[in-house]
């Protein structure tokens, strides 16, 4: 009976001890740090900081702006602002190619896929031209194209943002 | 007792061949559902795949993810994982001396629902070697994002992303 016990009980436990999860636990999932030679945007009034190196043709191709083949990349830093009381969208500010440095922003509902998305709209200063991102969560966005639809990238760019801590170059 | 016994011996025998079934579902019977790949962070404390030990340098890892399904079902099946790490080569895409090289296998599945989306799809692989888990986030069926353990997005760097790009329907 005992032997029985031993053979039935050993490989579930072993079952139960090896099932455990390779992913990076929560606790670790943090935002990560930005050096910046810029004046770092702080108060009430900052949505947020979101950085990120997506492919480059796509994106000027969307703009009708002319890039070379070796461009590869495009480096982005996007500060959003928002109203400090209202906490209502108000503009943003880009480091980076291809988009203004300065215009407005807002949040807007609903890709195909699905219409509850959060969807951050930029004006471009073209009328009726906007550039999207949409919300993954409140530390992701993904760069959308025209039509408000996912772009692929490829093994080296992704087409995301992260929200980064900025730092000052010491 | 003797009827304990033979309860005994029967659920044995029935967990090693249903094990022995779910082991089988080999390459030979499944097609290519599809191919990501990705350039992401690596730090200290954020190591999602098993294989890389504490003192090793990683700063950047590049994966090349192969999802298989049955090819009658169109259910998940197995999966190959390689991926590469190491210290970004400064000015280039790759790493100073090349890198290292593991790899992983097992099978995947489809899990419907995290706790802040329930309509989330997400896929999870499994280790075959050491049962451990790792899952994405299902954007479309061009991209996946990888979660942490309590399912949340990862957030990347202002270099790398954790998004996966297919690249095999380009």
């Amino acid at each position: 009976m005992k032997k029985i016990l031993i053979l039935f009980v050993t490989p579930i436990c072993s079952l139960l001890l090896n099932a455990s999860k390779a992913q990076t636990a929560a606790a670790d999932n943090k935002l990560s740090k930005s050096i910046t030679f810029r004046p770092i945007p702080k108060g009430p009034s900052v949505f947020g900081v979101f950085e990120g190196r997506p492919p480059c043709r796509e994106i000027a191709k969307q703009v009708d702006s002319p890039a070379s083949a070796e461009c590869t990349k495009v480096k982005w830093s996007l500060v959003l602002y928002q109203d400090s009381i209202t906490k209502q969208p108000s503009v943003y500010h880009l480091l980076g190619r291809f988009l203004p440095a300065d215009g407005k922003w807002k949040i807007i509902k609903g890709i195909k896929s699905n219409p509850d998305a959060e969807v951050f709209q930029l004006d471009t200063g073209k009328p009726g031209a906007y550039f999207y991102f949409l919300k993954g969560d409140n530390n992701v966005l993904f760069i959308l194209d025209e039509n408000k639809a996912f772009r692929v990238g490829n093994e080296d760019f992704s087409y995301t943002l992260n929200r980064v801590e900025l730092v000052p170059k010491k | 007792m003797k009827q304990l016994k033979f309860v005994f011996t029967a659920c044995w025998l029935l967990f090693i061949v249903t094990n022995a079934w779910s082991q089988k579902n080999g390459p030979e019977s499944s097609s290519t559902l599809g191919v990501f790949v990705a350039s992401t962070p690596c730090s200290q404390g954020t190591r999602p795949l098993p294989g890389i030990d504490a003192g090793e340098d990683c700063e950047l890892m590049k994966w090349h993810l192969t999802l298989y399904q049955d090819v009658l079902k169109k259910t998940p099946t197995i999966y190959t994982l390689q991926y590469s790490y190491g210290l970004p080569k400064q000015g280039t895409t790759g790493f100073i001396g090349g890198g290292k090289t593991l790899g992983i296998e097992g099978k995947w599945t489809v899990i419907q629902g995290t706790p802040s989306n329930p309509h989330a799809i997400i896929y999870r692989l499994t280790d075959n070697k050491t049962n451990k888990t790792i899952s994405f986030l299902k954007l479309n069926d061009h991209l996946l994002h990888l979660l942490d353990d309590d399912q949340r997005l990862m957030i990347g760097t202002a270099a790398w992303s954790y998004t996966m790009n297919r690249i095999d329907d380009k």
